[in-house]
């Protein structure tokens, strides 16, 4: 079956979605971090995984963020652990933030979802063009052919 | 009943927004899904009832959560119990306010696809109508005996193959272009 491409920013919503309300709970980023890594079972969200296993070890959050920020390539993630790191390091709320990135994350799914079924709708006139279509014309015309060919013997 | 894909999401997010209310109104889990097996959507009390019954067994809620996981098998009930359980660990407080949230992504997805789904069939219908021109064409051709008879020598009916090869092809491409991609499981 086919995957979309954004189905990895879809993992990372939901990652972020929970990150916030382990936050607004309470928890500390690292703590946040570690729990929502422990539930994920995807590899989408490996480097989420990668993240919190390093600051388990004793790595702190801030250095951690920016380990991570250098070694990804995912832009979504990278924006993650900027804002991890940034609130980790002000000691600011990220909550909202979250919330935000969530919500903004889903919308991009949900527009790439649309614009790969409208695609698809396209795409399903194709076959009736290269394949029936000319199939159509050779039937007509195959007869008269036929028949030209038959009065030039 | 067979139901399409849109169908389940759209009764998802009702059953959603009914176990927000009853959490919001302060009755537990248990008593919320339980009001579910009697009011929640037909496709997905059977889950719910599961759900219940483990509750009622004085199964951990991680258990009982993760049974309803195995049993949903869905990308939004997933994400549906680890709302659950992360509010239950952080702040119980939060989770009717969590699940409404849910409740309206998972509105939107089944409102998409269930859009997705009417006009993929519209096209799907064209296709099929294109697919079945040549065979109409042929038949309306075999009217006349001398056309039935150049169709039944060789050249004929080899053409005649071709086009029914080219006919499922066509038929097995646009099936293949049709579906919708799938959304992979992020806390099975």
């Amino acid at each position: 079956m086919k995957a979309l491409k954004s189905d990895r920013d879809l993992a990372l919503a939901q990652a972020s979605s929970l990150l916030g309300i382990c936050m607004a709970g309470g928890a500390s980023h690292r703590e946040a971090l570690k729990w929502v890594a422990n539930r994920a079972t995807s590899a989408q969200l490996e480097e989420l995984a990668l993240l919190a296993e390093a600051i388990d070890s004793g790595v702190p959050v801030q250095q951690a963020c920016e380990l991570a920020e250098h070694a990804t390539e995912h832009p979504r993630f990278r924006e993650l652990v900027v804002k991890i790191g940034l609130s980790s390091r002000l000691g600011t709320g990220l909550t909202e933030q979250l919330e935000s990135f969530s919500n903004s994350l889903f919308s991009e799914w949900l527009s790439e979802l649309r614009s790969i079924s409208q695609r698809a709708e396209t795409r399903m006139l194709l076959p009736s063009v290269t394949l029936t279509l000319p199939m159509t014309i050779l039937f007509s015309l195959y007869p008269s052919l036929q028949m030209l060919n038959g009065s030039n013997i | 009943m067979n139901k399409s894909k849109a169908a389940d999401l759209l009764e998802f997010a009702a059953d959603l927004e009914l176990l927000a209310s009853s959490l919001g109104a302060g009755l537990q889990l248990e008593e919320a899904s339980g009001y579910l097996t009697r009011h929640g959507s037909e496709v997905h009390r059977s889950h719910w009832q599961k759900l219940v019954s483990r509750l009622n067994a004085q199964l951990p809620l991680l258990v009982a959560l993760h049974d309803f996981k195995v049993s949903a098998a869905d990308f939004w009930a997933d994400q549906l119990c680890e709302i659950i359980i992360t509010c239950e660990v952080y702040n119980s407080a939060l989770v009717s306010i969590e699940v409404v949230k849910l409740a309206r992504s998972v509105r939107q997805v089944g409102d998409f696809k269930a859009d997705s789904q009417r006009r993929l069939n519209a096209a799907k219908g064209v296709a099929w109508l294109s697919l079945a021109s040549p065979w109409i064409l042929l038949l309306l051709l075999c009217g006349r005996p001398e056309n039935r008879e150049y169709f039944l020598e060789p050249q004929g009916i080899a053409l005649l193959v071709a086009g029914g090869a080219a006919s499922v092809a066509s038929y097995f491409i646009s099936k293949s272009i049709a579906s919708i991609p799938i959304t992979r499981r992020v806390f099975a």
